[in-house]
């Protein structure tokens, strides 16, 4: 079997980043999405194309996978794969955003 | 009982905006879309004047839709019902929340990119009375040849509806550089 190495998934876009997220423990569809509005304040809104779309491509690449079934709605969750991808996104977030402090704090001791 | 009418308008596959825009009208002139477009058929129920959001998705499997269903429900969308993998969506304006079904540029590119795969994968399909008139021989009945006129009318048109998507997610495209 073919095994994608964890920078072939990055970077990931803003939405599928937060559905990762708020997978770290098992949701539906609506609870991821009513996650992310809650935690960024509104900022980041998924609509369910959006959402629908980015759960059958992170289960397709064994990202996230789907728990049980309640009723209508599929529960999923961050697989031990997903978890590597989020955290290496997070690091070169944490890179960037270092050297952004270190660059603008040089130009202001000028 | 209230009145219903049926209305034929036909879109093509790059169309979906105008048609979202033009039952959106309907709705504001008090018809209610009741069953979306069987080869552009539409059937409408009389009621009060709404503003109404209406929006298209397209899915490329017709497998299990209760649950893709479901999330739509659960976010305010009601859904209409759909004509061949296109899905028919609707939430009144005045609703909190959302008015888009998809909310970044990538996932609006893959929903015309599982339209174009459809219609590359029946080009064989709409080939094969082209073939035919080989077969046929250089002299054809009248009747092959006023099929085959018909049927290269829809090739043309199934070429460009190919070039107009390609063109849409190359526009799509553009925008993600930005």
């Amino acid at each position: 079997m073919k095994i994608t190495p964890i920078t072939d998934h990055l970077p990931l876009s803003e939405a599928t980043f937060f559905i990762m997220l708020a997978l770290m423990t098992p949701k539906h569809g609506y609870g991821v999405m009513q996650m992310v509005e809650e935690i960024s304040q509104g900022a980041v809104v998924i609509g369910p194309g959006t959402l629908y779309g980015a759960f059958s491509n992170l289960e397709k690449e064994k990202l996230i996978e789907m728990v049980r079934e309640e009723g209508r709605r599929k529960v999923y969750r961050l697989t031990q794969k997903g978890r590597e991808v989020l955290a290496a996104q997070r690091d070169r977030l944490k890179l960037m955003v270092d050297l952004y402090d270190e660059i603008i704090d040089l130009e202001e001791d000028k | 009982m209230a009145e219903r009418i049926i209305k034929h308008k036909w879109f093509w596959a790059w169309q979906d905006e105008k048609e979202e825009q033009w039952l959106e009208d309907m709705s504001e002139g008090g018809y209610h879309l009741v069953s979306p477009g069987f080869f552009g058929r539409y059937e409408f129920q009389k009621g009060q004047p709404q503003r109404v959001i209406y929006r298209l998705d397209y899915l490329a499997q017709n497998q299990n839709q209760e649950d893709y269903k479901q999330l739509f429900a659960d976010a305010g969308w009601e859904h209409i019902g759909k004509f061949g993998g296109w899905q028919y969506f609707r939430k009144p304006a005045e609703n909190q929340g959302e008015s888009e079904i998809f909310t970044d540029v990538s996932s609006k590119i893959e929903k015309y990119r599982r339209v174009l795969i459809i219609l590359v994968i029946l080009t064989p399909i709409y080939l094969l009375p082209l073939n035919m008139q080989t077969i046929l021989g250089r002299d054809p009945h009248w009747l092959m040849n006023t099929i085959f006129i018909f049927w290269s009318f829809i090739l043309c048109i199934m070429s460009f509806s190919v070039i107009k998507l390609i063109q849409r997610i190359k526009a799509l495209k553009n925008t993600l550089k930005q």
